[in-house]
This record gives C-alpha cells, sequence and structure tokens, in this order.
C-alpha cells in the first residue's frame, strides 16, 4: 500500500499534467497511451499514475481516470459550473431514465439498484447546484462590491455572462410544466413517500425514505435558491444590465448630442385667444396681401405730431380747479370738447383713467345713469361726484 | 353633424388643460392624473382637435407633445442627466438610487464643474434649468429653491438613452 501523503505529494507535483489527461478524458471518454506519453516526459511517472491508481486500463485498452480522481479533479478545478445548461440536461435525463427504470422493475434486486442509483444521482446533482448557485452569488456581489472599479462595459459583460449561465439555466429547471426538472424531482419524492408506506420490506422501506428525504431535501434546496435569485441575484444582474445600457446611451450622447434626437417637450406657448375671430381676421389680411400681384409697400405712419396724450398730472390740475364736482363723466367729456373739437371714445375712456388719481376721491350719490354722446358711440354711464381726497 | 350646444366636460377640466398647456407633466401620484386617466379618450380627442397636440400616457406620467419641441430645454436636460449619471457610476454609486434621492442645486453645479465632460454642459445655467424643470415638474424644487429631487418623468429621458445605446 502507498503513502496516501506520497500520492498526494504526487498529485500535486504533476497536477498540470494531471489536468492535461482530465481534460482530454472530459472531451474524449477516455486517453490515449500516446496522449500520456505526450503529456508525461518521463515513463516512470507515467508508471506512478497506474502504481497509485490514479488512472486505470479498461479492457478495450483505453485509459481513464479512476472515478474517485476524476470527481476530485472535477471538484477542484470547478469545472462542472461552467456548463450548467448541459448539467440539467444531463440530470434532467438521468433521473427520469432511472425514475422509469424503477417504476417498470419487476424484482427487488432491481428496485433496490434503482432507488440507490437515484439518491446517488440526486446528491451528485445537488452538490453541483450548491457550487453553481454559490459561484453565481459570489460573482454577482463581486460585481456589487466592485462598482467603482469595473468599467460599465466590464460590468455588462459579466452581468449578461452570469444570466446566460446560471439564471436562464436555474429558470428552466424551476419551468411550471410536467417535463421540467424540478417537476421530475418532485414526482419522484411523491412517489418514493408513496412507496415507504407501501412495501412492508424493511430494506425497500429504508431505500424508499432515503430517496424521499433526498429528493425532498434538493427540492427545498431548489426553492430556496429560487426566492434568493427572484429576489436579490435576478434584479442585482438586471440593474447591472440596465445602468450599463443607460451609461452607453449617455456616453454616445455626450460624444455628440447633435447626432440624436431628444425627447419631445411641448414649447409653452401664449394661449389666449383675445378674439374667437382673430384668425379669419388674419386670414382675410393675409389673404388680401397673398392674392395681389404687385409689390405690397407698406410706409411706416409718421405720428401726428399734435396727437392728443393722457397727461395726468395737467388734467389732475384742470379737475381740482372745478372741485367739488357732481358729474365727473360730463366734465371728462366738456373738457376734452373744448381741447379738440371732436371726443371719439379712445380719447374719452383714456382721461376717465383720471378717476383712480389718489388726491381725489370718487362719491357715488345715487343710481342715476346719463348717456354722453360720443363722435363714435353713445357712453352710458353712471353719475359720479368728485372731491378732494381727505388725507 | 350635429353637436350638442352643451359643453361638457370632466371636473377639473380647466386645471388639466392649464397644467398641460404649460408643458407640465403629470405624474402618476397626482390627482389630475386620475382624472385624466378616466376620461382619456376625451383628453386625446381634445388635444387633438384643439391644439393638434398628441397626449401620451404611460404609467407613470401624461403630458402633451407637438410638432413644436422645446428642443433647447429638453437637450440641456439631457446633457445634465447624462453628465450627472457619469460622474454618479465614475463614484460607484448606483445611479438609479442616485436620481432618486434630493440633491442640492449647488451640488449638481459641482459634480458638472468636475467632470471631464463639463465641456457638454458649457453656457447652461444650471439653476435656471432646473427650475424650468421644476415649472414642468420634471424636478421637485424643495428646501427654498436650495434643492431638487428628479421625478419619475425623467424616466422619458431615461429610456431616450436606452434608445440610443441600442443605435449607436
Amino acid at each position: 500500500m502507498n503513502e496516501p501523503a506520497l500520492i498526494l505529494a504526487f498529485v500535486s507535483n504533476y497536477f498540470n499534467e494531471i489536468k492535461v489527461i482530465y481534460k482530454l478524458e472530459k472531451e474524449y471518454g477516455s486517453i490515449t497511451y500516446s496522449q500520456l506519453k505526450v503529456t508525461f516526459d518521463r515513463d516512470s511517472n507515467l508508471e506512478k499514475l497506474f502504481e497509485y491508481e490514479i488512472i486505470e486500463e479498461m479492457v478495450d485498452e483505453s485509459i481513464k481516470i479512476k472515478e474517485v480522481w476524476y470527481g476530485l479533479i472535477e471538484s477542484l478545478l470547478d469545472d462542472t459550473s461552467l456548463d450548467m445548461p448541459e448539467q440539467i440536461s444531463k440530470y434532467h435525463r438521468s433521473l427520469s431514465e432511472l425514475y422509469t427504470k424503477l417504476k417498470s422493475s419487476k424484482s427487488k434486486n432491481e428496485v433496490i439498484e434503482y432507488t440507490k442509483a437515484l439518491d446517488k444521482e440526486i446528491s451528485k446533482f445537488e452538490s453541483q447546484l450548491k457550487r453553481n448557485i454559490k459561484k453565481l452569488i459570489e460573482e454577482t456581489r463581486y460585481i456589487k462590491a466592485n462598482g467603482d472599479k469595473l468599467d460599465y462595459k466590464e460590468k455588462m459583460k459579466k452581468a449578461l455572462e452570469l444570466s446566460k449561465l446560471y439564471l436562464e439555466p436555474f429558470n428552466s429547471i424551476m419551468q411550471n410544466h410536467s417535463d421540467s426538472l424540478m417537476s421530475i424531482i418532485i414526482d419522484i419524492a411523491e412517489e418514493a413517500n408513496k412507496q415507504r408506506f407501501i412495501n412492508s420490506d424493511s430494506i425497500l422501506q429504508k431505500l424508499y425514505t432515503k430517496v424521499y428525504n433526498s429528493f425532498g431535501r434538493v427540492e427545498r434546496e431548489v426553492q430556496n435558491n429560487n426566492r434568493l435569485l427572484i429576489n436579490e441575484v435576478g434584479p442585482l444582474l438586471e440593474r447591472i444590465k440596465s445602468e450599463s445600457v443607460l451609461l452607453s446611451g449617455f456616453s454616445a450622447f455626450l460624444r455628440n448630442n447633435k447626432k440624436f434626437d431628444v425627447p419631445k417637450v411641448l414649447l409653452k406657448t401664449n394661449h389666449k385667444v383675445y378674439s374667437k375671430d382673430a384668425i379669419w381676421g388674419a386670414k382675410e389680411i393675409w389673404d388680401g396681401y397673398y392674392e395681389m400681384e404687385e409689390d405690397v409697400v407698406i410706409e411706416s405712419v409718421i405720428a401726428v405730431e399734435n396727437e392728443w396724450m393722457y397727461d395726468e398730472q395737467k388734467y389732475i390740475i384742470n379737475l381740482e380747479k372745478a372741485l367739488p364736482l357732481n358729474d365727473f363723466y360730463t366734465w371728462i367729456f366738456l373738457e376734452l370738447k373744448s381741447e379738440l373739437g371732436i371726443v371719439d371714445s379712445t380719447v374719452f375712456l383714456k382721461l376717465t383713467k383720471l378717476i383712480h388719481n389718489r388726491s381725489i376721491e370718487a362719491v357715488y350719490a345715487n343710481e342715476d345713469r346719463i348717456l354722453i354722446e360720443l363722435e363714435d358711440k353713445i357712453m352710458n354711464v353712471p353719475t359720479v361726484g368728485i372731491k378732494k381726497a381727505s388725507l | 353633424m350635429s353637436i350638442s350646444n352643451k359643453f361638457e366636460c370632466p371636473q377639473r377640466h380647466s386645471e388639466v388643460v392649464k397644467n398641460l398647456l404649460n408643458g407640465k407633466f403629470i405624474l402618476h401620484n397626482e390627482e389630475l392624473f386620475e382624472v385624466i386617466n378616466d376620461h382619456l379618450e376625451f383628453y386625446i380627442d381634445f388635444f387633438k382637435k384643439s391644439y393638434d397636440y398628441e397626449l401620451v400616457n404611460n404609467t407613470e406620467v401624461i403630458y402633451v407633445i407637438s410638432d413644436i419641441t422645446h428642443e433647447k430645454f429638453s437637450r440641456n436636460i439631457m446633457l445634465v442627466l447624462s453628465v450627472i449619471s457619469w460622474e454618479f457610476n465614475r463614484e460607484g454609486k448606483n445611479i438609479y438610487s442616485e436620481l432618486e434621492k434630493k440633491h442640492t442645486i449647488r451640488d449638481i453645479e459641482e459634480l458638472i464643474k468636475k467632470s471631464s465632460f463639463k465641456d457638454s454642459c458649457r453656457g447652461i445655467s444650471i439653476d435656471k434649468l432646473l427650475k424650468e424643470a421644476g415649472s414642468r415638474n420634471l424636478v421637485l424644487i424643495l428646501d427654498n429653491e436650495k434643492s431638487i429631487r428628479f421625478t419619475s418623468a425623467i424616466n422619458i429621458f431615461l429610456k431616450a438613452a436606452k434608445e440610443i445605446a441600442e443605435l449607436d
């Protein structure tokens, strides 16, 4: 018997070479002598591989790494976590095959064989699943914790990779249809639960209980992980992806913003309508010009020099001289009449602003109204008295 | 075509019209959002037929647009959002949660000033821009006009950025 420490030391010294033959077997199913010779330069080392029972020769002369070592190397390299979709289809196939065989078993020996095989298979699946989930959580947390160190493009790439490698395959396990891996696991657990009570044979009872326990445990494991993925990892990956898309859009925009459209935002305009017919009035004028064939010359109108202007100071002095007044509007009319000769409503209304001057006060003695005949219209105004404001 | 002589409209109609014509984004947590949503067809028609404006509504916000758009304002908001999001990310912060937080106008100005993209925002008065954004409900103006908080209406700009990412 070789010393275990010696074997481990050998594996440690030649781990790179062992890794090469492991990958060859993983890819081609077995290893050839010539591949071994190329990988290990010294024959003595090759012999040690056989001596330490790391590899074994099969009946057909092909060479394989012994199962125990193969499993160890596989788990050391964490290689299996890279192909979760493949694993799922592998376990999907193996578990349903074994389950079908178990259900059609005709002897106690067959039942023993398939229940043991199911138990072994689900254990392998469980450990790989745990490893995958652990890796997914670690990697996601790494992105989260290193937000400031990773470029947004790297983050995006990593998030997409993680979704594709782990999240999507995991979702496919959970799919809600009778053929999903989860449904098969639940079916086997239920069947084992039923059988452990139906069977009177104590060996079968024990085996079915074992299957029931291990499948039930994996079921709970998957459910728990699913919650974790839904609540934590999924949203985080989505956020990373979404943030990265956002940043790449913003960065393209900042590089050359004129190249891109921006969201439409209403330009505030004055929506006050001064006259419901204003548009028709404007149209009429416009059409008038539009239909004219000769050039239109618009001459600026020279302001009339002696145009009447509202001069509050001048009129308040005049008004104060006339105080007290009984009829303000008639006074306005007479004042303008004596100055201009003709009084139209525009000048009349302008001068009535005088009533707001603070040096005077309006007195509404009665409700009588009078008519004042102007050049362009007749005004119906109240009779308002004016007195000097009491300060 | 026969038209009833009686003009019928939802309650608070004039408030709805005034707000939307002022370029305001009506947010999902406002009462007017419900009023419009309850009479969506009426308002789509009302703005189309009265002003030739399109009423845009989604689960978060309602607003009107027309072919005459306030291009400069929209572009400036997009530039400011681009620069500050870029800076939040550079500081290792989560962009979405930062955009939800309250910021002082001064902090935003500082953030832009120290950014390598500061030239993109040259000539933009951040204070004025954010106040205009406030009048449109894109931001809430807080603390005596010293701070702001972006509202969910800015999602239309974030969506535009994502569309640019796809184009680019």
